[in-house]
């Protein structure tokens, strides 16, 4: 009766860890959705002159707050906040920003702004689904639905989402969308690339921008750095560069993954559940087991006590 | 001879942007200056001196695929070497105001081979700046341009500087 309880156990047991590490090892080699017309913008960091002029026409179309200084002042290159180059937030959704690397005798300039990842952490990790993937490419935001715990600006590894400080009561997010509503969605290209007066921005189909960025690649052979930033990277961006100098001297992360951020939380996340629902039940039981055992021979031993008395 | 093709953009003298290959004996004088104003929402028109550049530079500098002493790049003629498009002068003529592939229709007429050509003001500034760099031309963007009122605004340019 005992042993055939505990058998019973075992393979209950032995059937959930199955039921649960299986599941599992699938969904890993999972794959990215592909929307077939999604868009993209190959920047070529050869071209950048660093004008701000898509700074400017950002702040423009997307009717942010004034700038402190104005957008032809190239000062701002030399601003460093904790040590750190200009960053985006609630004012710019763009920045662009200046290296001078040895050897190199002209300034690199390198344009930050939301990559629109393929499959976006900051998506994955937001628990009221404020963020959408629209099949134009952007990644757009519901402030609407936002509870500001700001679980995204951890997510996202190019520290893109920012948060509202400004205003207490009123949570909200802010990075750059795409021109989403005023623009991508009418299959027009998003402001700071029509303002780009060196064709440093291109738009058009990710797959096509992939096409042009090779083709750049190997026509100017030895010019290019032979990668496609973005190509890949956390599972792949809308946003694509190439480059002349090694990818990291001018602050790109090359540990990004080659997968989605997601998948490598996902096998840790998907324990969660199982431990807050599974793990005191079947504790519980291991206890009840092993004190059960002890309860039987403590009664056992009383008995033969009494029996020998 | 080879002076005729240096026509570049007659036609952008006069605001039209987009040149008809004329046969050789019709063609007129190469222009001595040509007005640029297709930034004209932002910035006014930059008067670009033609004359100064022709007695400079060779023709095929700028022309790259059509004028002066034999193409710089072969990369078009090797379709269009006996075509219309080879006789192009103006930089309009095939540097379009817009590059982007932008509806889905439109972006699968493209061409193989017309799959990354720039745009004209594209085109016009990574022609002039890289060789203004190196032969120490003005190359700040308010050396050429000077700002509208809406360019000003756009650029948050309060008060009279610049």
């Amino acid at each position: 009766m005992n042993i055939s309880r505990r058998i019973a156990l075992k393979t209950a047991l032995a059937g959930m860890i199955t039921s649960l590490l299986f599941p599992s090892r699938r969904a890993e080699s999972h794959q990215i959705k592909q929307y077939q017309n999604s868009m993209g913008v190959l920047v070529d960091l050869t071209r950048c002159i660093g004008c701000r002029s898509c700074e400017a026409a950002c702040n423009a179309e997307q009717k942010l707050p004034p700038p402190k200084k104005p957008f032809n002042d190239l000062s701002v290159y030399d601003e460093r906040e904790h040590n750190r180059r200009r960053r985006t937030d609630e004012t710019r959704y763009t920045v662009v920003n200046r290296f001078e690397i040895q050897g190199i005798d002209h300034p690199l300039f390198r344009k930050v702004q939301c990559n629109h990842c393929q499959e976006p952490a900051c998506l994955t990790s937001c628990f009221v689904s404020a963020y959408t993937k629209t099949p134009e490419g952007a990644v757009i935001y519901d402030q609407s639905v936002c509870v500001g715990c700001r679980t995204c600006m951890v997510a996202c590894p190019f520290y893109i989402p920012t948060f509202r400080y400004s205003s207490a009561f009123n949570p909200s997010i802010v990075k750059c969308i795409f021109c989403y509503d005023t623009r991508l969605k009418y299959q027009r290209p998003p402001a700071c690339v029509e303002a780009c007066p060196m064709g440093a921005l291109t738009f058009g189909r990710r797959k096509e921008m992939i096409q042009i960025g090779r083709r750049r690649i190997e026509n100017n052979r030895g010019l290019y750095v032979d990668h496609i930033y973005g190509e890949y990277e956390a599972g792949g961006t809308s946003w694509l560069y190439i480059s002349d100098v090694p990818f990291e001297k001018i602050g790109f992360d090359m540990n990004i993954p080659h997968a989605p951020i997601l998948d490598s939380v996902k096998n840790f996340l998907g324990f969660v559940p199982m431990v807050l629902t599974i793990w005191p039940a079947l504790f519980a039981g291991f206890h009840l087991l092993a004190t059960r055992k002890e309860n039987h021979e403590r009664k056992k031993t009383q008995v033969e006590r009494e029996e020998r008395q | 001879m080879n002076n005729v093709f240096l026509m570049i953009a007659g036609c952008l003298l006069t605001g039209l942007f987009s040149a008809l290959p004329l046969p050789a004996a019709n063609r007129p004088d190469p222009p001595e200056a040509i007005v640029l104003n297709t930034l004209s929402e932002l910035y006014q028109p930059v008067v670009f001196d033609h004359l100064s550049h022709q007695d400079n530079y060779n023709c095929n500098t700028c022309h790259h695929h059509t004028a002066g002493t034999g193409a710089a790049t072969d990369f078009c003629g090797k379709c269009h070497d006996h075509s219309p498009p080879r006789q192009e002068l103006s930089c309009a003529g095939c540097h379009l105001p817009l590059s982007h592939p932008i509806s889905s229709t439109e972006a699968e007429k493209i061409p193989f081979y017309h799959i990354d050509i720039l745009s004209l003001k594209s085109a016009l500034h990574l022609q002039c700046i890289g060789c203004h760099q190196d032969e120490d031309g003005p190359d700040g963007c308010l050396d050429c341009h000077a700002f509208t009122r809406k360019g000003k605004k756009r650029f948050q340019i309060t008060g009279n500087d610049s």
